[in-house]
């Protein structure tokens, strides 16, 4: 079969732009199969262009990655203090059972699963373990986002008294690196509520992590976390009135 | 304990920060959808920080970071019955064929993007700009087909010829085989 460039460049460029169908990325697939020249044509355009984005794309920047990186690293030893903290607290539970028979053990566990979950404490942790379940579960059976998680290091800034491009203050992270200025023009969430102030009283240094889109050429962010280093630890709204909901 | 853990942390870091780029290229070359590449090559990162003790300070830690990356990108494939953070099942298997697989190659993050900033110098400011758009921007041809008022295919057209002659550009400039 003669190879069709003209096609197979009007798939490359669907494919670099992420708008490419399953039918399209099979009839792709078919002329790669034939062609193991295009295969290293287009393994040379994927590395090139990423190398690109990673350069253009202030949240794809090499400090931007090495603390998401370093964020996943201390969420993920977050993750093993909490399974600790729950084997800690089973643990304080098992002795009394093991010095009765094993039905009576069985029973005595159940009693005292119904009796933590009784008392405030064991509902905030059974609370706990249903939003991690409820969590990894929703993970796995919904479709994924099109967006990844990114973290972005920049300035909290107010987009009508710092930037004066509105009337009304909303909420901005304005990013500097390399000499290129990008602004991220926040989604009004629930991370965000409560921190208007933040943004309100000037140029605040900001880290956020969440998904990016760009609409009219603006980057907006839908922030999941807000962190101020400033203050060495998260500011999230369930502790902006003193509640922590998780212990964790 | 705990200082010696952050004294360790910031010593794989500057690992990280050697190699992040020139994995995360290898990464999307192995088929993986351009949202995801990040989340994927952090997680090569993760798993080679907790296996750092397995690791021959001998060795090549870019070949194995690579190797552990392939595995990563192989698991997910095998993944069913959810939506993978691959391009396409039939790519991904082409791609990672074409990657080799005994030893993989090192990107030469560095030297390949400066030749691609003195290639995309050359080209005409109009490309440049679309370019711009398309990366720094962030628009895809929809977005810039609406703003540009042009069709979508179109816009592609061009970004395609802009690659091509920048990837032209770039094997002149590094004299054939550079990945």
């Amino acid at each position: 079969m003669a190879l069709d460039r003209d096609r197979y460049q009007a798939l490359l460029g669907c494919l670099l732009d992420g708008a490419i169908s399953d039918a399209e990325s099979e009839e792709l697939a078919q002329m790669l199969n034939s062609e193991p020249e295009l295969r290293r044509d287009l393994r040379e355009h994927l590395v090139l262009w990423d190398l690109w984005a990673q350069q253009a794309t202030l949240e794809r920047s090499a400090t931007s990655f090495l603390a998401a990186w370093k964020t996943r690293l201390a969420a993920e030893a977050g993750a093993d203090e909490f399974r600790e903290a729950v084997r800690a607290k089973l643990e304080t539970v098992a002795p009394r059972a093991e010095r009765r028979t094993q039905a009576e053990a069985s029973e005595a566990r159940l009693v005292t699963w119904m009796a933590a979950l009784r008392r405030p404490a064991g509902l905030a942790w059974a609370a706990a373990m249903a939003v991690v379940v409820l969590t990894g579960s929703l993970w796995l059976v919904l479709p994924r986002s099109a967006h990844a998680t990114v973290t972005i290091h920049g300035e909290a800034v107010c987009t009508a008294c710092v930037l004066h491009q509105t009337h009304d203050c909303h909420p901005a992270i304005r990013v500097t690196s390399e000499g290129a200025t990008q602004i991220y023009y926040l989604d009004s969430n629930q991370a965000v509520a409560g921190m208007q102030g933040r943004f309100c009283s000037g140029p605040t240094p900001a880290v956020a992590t969440g998904t990016t889109a760009t609409k009219d050429g603006r980057r907006l962010f839908e922030a999941a976390t807000v962190f101020w280093p400033g203050d060495q630890k998260p500011r999230d709204p369930q502790e902006m009135d003193g509640r922590v909901l998780f212990p964790f | 304990m705990k200082l010696l853990e952050e004294d360790e942390i910031e010593t794989f870091s500057g690992l990280v920060k050697e190699h992040q780029a020139g994995l995360r290229a290898f990464v999307r070359a192995l088929g993986v959808d351009d949202v995801w590449v990040d989340d994927l090559a952090q997680e090569a990162f993760l798993v080679a920080y907790r296996r750092r003790d397995d690791f021959d300070p001998e060795a090549d830690f870019g070949k194995w970071l690579r190797g552990i990356a392939r595995r990563l990108v192989a698991n997910e494939r095998r993944k069913a019955g959810r939506r993978s953070r691959l391009l396409h099942d039939s790519l991904t298997d082409l791609l990672m064929e074409a990657a080799p697989s005994e030893e993989p190659a090192a990107i030469r993050a560095p030297e390949l993007f400066a030749a691609m900033q003195g290639c995309v110098a050359q080209l005409p400011p109009r490309s440049r700009e679309l370019l711009h758009c398309r990366y720094s921007q962030g628009e895809n041809a929809v977005q810039l087909a609406e703003r540009l008022r042009m069709q979508a295919d179109a816009v592609r057209q061009s970004l395609v010829r802009i690659r091509v002659a920048v990837k032209a550009c770039i094997e002149r400039k590094l004299e054939g085989a550079w990945l």
